[in-house]
């Protein structure tokens, strides 16, 4: 692939394909992620159905979508990231040796693991004000607002873990010239 | 203490390195916007990231973009583009120009149902290059066409940048979709026109195609398109008539999407099954961008970069061709490093008070930001349609990029007659019925 690689719309290279595979993590994260948006479709067809035959709103529709929408957003992090689905430029890494593409990979997942720490820190410290100080939203569900921000915590988590067992291998290959480009 | 200026300038250019040298485009975004937060204001700083993470994702205007991302993935499972070339190509064949205005007419019109240029450029192109190799059109323009033709992807509804810059701006994600109809259709009536007087001038790059040879081809070729028509005329009539708003219109066009794929018996669970997989994938990488593009906003807000920036602009005493003209050439030499919506993540930001301060309606410069990514989009070095052709055309870059080039003036031309006359941007916004 020349120039960019578009995570968006294109299926991953095969060049691309090498590296962390990916767990039951992902495939777990996957699964609810797919269950959510289909309830999405559900739920706010059913709204509008209810609202255009019967003059009735369920009221939530809008308020549990945007939860559902944190929740795919925040766990499909490290699906993307697995599959190699993150778009990238390419200019330099093909014009480098493969040892300085590891090496400059291997930079790179050292800033990508510190900034998801702060990530992490951030939203523990969230998540946990929340809980502790039982905010709830502001709507007729009064959601414990724990709950989705926990979401994107967990979210951060495997993305976490992604990158570390990434970073591991490569680092674990490094002197043998094998393992993720 | 270094200035707020140079700062944010450090800041792009270690965006601009870590982007250049392949670091993956969220990351990219994110690392600066963390650091820059935490050398303007420490630790404190960093304390808002959960809240404004959680107040950025948690929206409603975004919940529209997987939902349109689905809507597109079940129709393409289905078999939508080769529907819609075969019926187009019966239709336009008799125009100067053959195939190569079906080429624009089917990108305008899957544009309708997908609201991304790659994978409209990809998939009309997968279909109609084998066709015009094999009937000999000329390669450079067959290539130029298609690149040229995916743009529009993002600028006729639905559009997946249009809903990320209205939840940046907070501006009505449906009138920004009804904004773009009408640039949408001139561009390819601009296209279209280029392809015929270039037919007529050149005849031998494009060769003679009959018509359809009996009013039941006709009727054929409609019963390929009509689907797709009821289902746009019903996702876009229902946000025109403010009966549902974009993430409704999206989910009433995924329910219409399934109902078209049981009509022509593609239906099944593994349909739906990969539809959704390919979502949840499609989406992650593309919100993951705009998580990191909400913490950058967040960063320069902290730190009142953009107060600085309308202030110094403001001072310039521009006029605003004067400021157009300036943002079209920043947009120039940014779409040589940065792809569309990283562009637009990082540039809205600083640019949106900016604009304000001009008095430039939102929905207008929404607009005109969706074509100045689509211009990023087939000009070299990051032109990612100009890519996507020649990998599925197997001819050389350079050939693509010299089908593409007439096409780039084109939008060059729409550019200067929205500056010109706003007015074809905002009239049909300025008729929508407030939502229900």
């Amino acid at each position: 692939m020349t120039g960019v690689s578009s995570s968006i719309d294109q299926a991953p290279q095969p060049d691309q394909a090498v590296g962390v595979a990916p767990t039951v993590i992902e495939s777990i994260s996957e699964g609810v992620c797919m269950a959510l948006l289909a309830l999405m479709v559900v739920m706010t067809c059913v709204e509008v159905l209810a609202r255009a035959l019967f003059d009735y709103s369920m009221q939530a529709t809008d308020e549990l979508s945007a939860y559902f929408l944190l929740a795919i957003t925040f766990l499909s992090f490290s699906i993307s990231y697995v599959h190699r689905r993150l778009a990238e430029v390419e200019f330099v890494m093909q014009r480098i040796s493969p040892r300085a593409r590891r090496l400059l990979k291997l930079a790179f997942d050292l800033f990508s693991i510190a900034f998801v720490l702060v990530l992490v820190w951030q939203f523990a410290r969230l998540t946990q004000i929340s809980w502790e100080s039982d905010q709830r939203a502001a709507t007729h569900l009064a959601t414990p607002l724990w709950i989705p921000r926990a979401m994107m915590l967990i979210g951060m988590l495997t993305l976490l873990a992604a990158l570390c067992r990434d970073s591991w291998l490569r680092l674990r290959f490094s002197a043998t010239d094998r393992g993720p480009k | 203490m270094i200035s707020p200026g140079i700062d944010i300038a450090i800041v792009f250019l270690v965006f601009i390195a870590l982007l250049g040298c392949g670091m993956a485009i969220p990351f990219a975004i994110g690392v600066p916007a963390a650091l820059y937060l935490y050398i303007q204001g420490g630790l404190p700083a960093l304390k808002g990231v959960g809240l404004v993470s959680y107040g950025a994702m948690a929206s409603s205007a975004l919940t529209a973009v997987p939902l349109f991302i689905l809507m597109s993935e079940i129709l393409q499972r289905g078999g939508v583009s080769p529907r819609v070339y075969r019926g187009l190509s019966t239709l336009c064949a008799p125009l100067p120009g053959g195939l190569l205005q079906t080429n624009i007419a089917g990108c305008a019109m899957f544009s309708a149902i997908c609201g991304s240029s790659v994978a409209t450029a990809a998939t009309i192109g997968n279909v109609a290059l084998p066709q015009l190799i094999a009937r000999k059109y000329d390669g450079a323009l067959s290539a130029g066409s298609l690149a040229a033709g995916g743009t529009l992807g993002i600028l006729i509804p639905p559009s997946l940048v249009m809903i990320i810059y209205g939840a940046f701006t907070d501006t009505s994600v449906a009138r920004l979709f009804m904004a773009g109809i009408v640039p949408g259709l001139l561009l390819t009536a601009l296209f279209m026109l280029y392809i015929a007087v270039h037919a007529k001038l050149v005849p031998s790059a494009v060769p003679k195609e009959p018509g359809p040879s009996s009013i039941l081809e006709v009727m054929r070729a409609f019963s390929d398109l009509l689907p797709f028509l009821v289902l746009i005329v019903l996702v876009f009539g229902s946000l025109y008539l403010g009966f549902a708003t974009p993430t409704e219109a999206a989910a009433i066009g995924c329910a219409l999407a399934i109902v078209i794929n049981a009509v022509w018996g593609q239906l099944s669970k593994a349909l739906l099954v990969d539809a959704l997989r390919e979502t949840v994938r499609a989406s992650g990488a593309l919100l993951f961008i705009v998580f990191s593009a909400a913490l950058f906003s967040y960063a320069i807000t902290f730190a009142g970069v953009g107060e600085d920036l309308t202030r110094f602009v403001v001072n310039l005493q521009l006029s605003k061709y004067e400021l157009f003209l300036v943002v079209f050439l920043l947009y120039l030499v940014l779409g040589c490093f940065v792809e569309g919506l990283g562009m637009i993540v990082i540039t809205v930001p600083l640019l949106h008070p900016v604009m304000q301060q001009y008095g430039v309606d939102p929905v207008f410069f929404g607009i005109m930001l969706v074509i100045f990514v689509e211009l990023g989009l087939i000009t070299p070095p990051v032109g990612i349609n100009l890519f996507v052709i020649q990998s599925t055309w197997g001819g050389r870059l350079s050939e693509v990029i010299r089908g593409a080039m007439p096409f780039v003036l084109m939008m060059i031309v729409l550019l200067g007659i929205l500056v010109i006359w706003p007015g074809i941007v905002m009239w049909l916004p300025d008729q929508m019925r407030p939502p229900a």
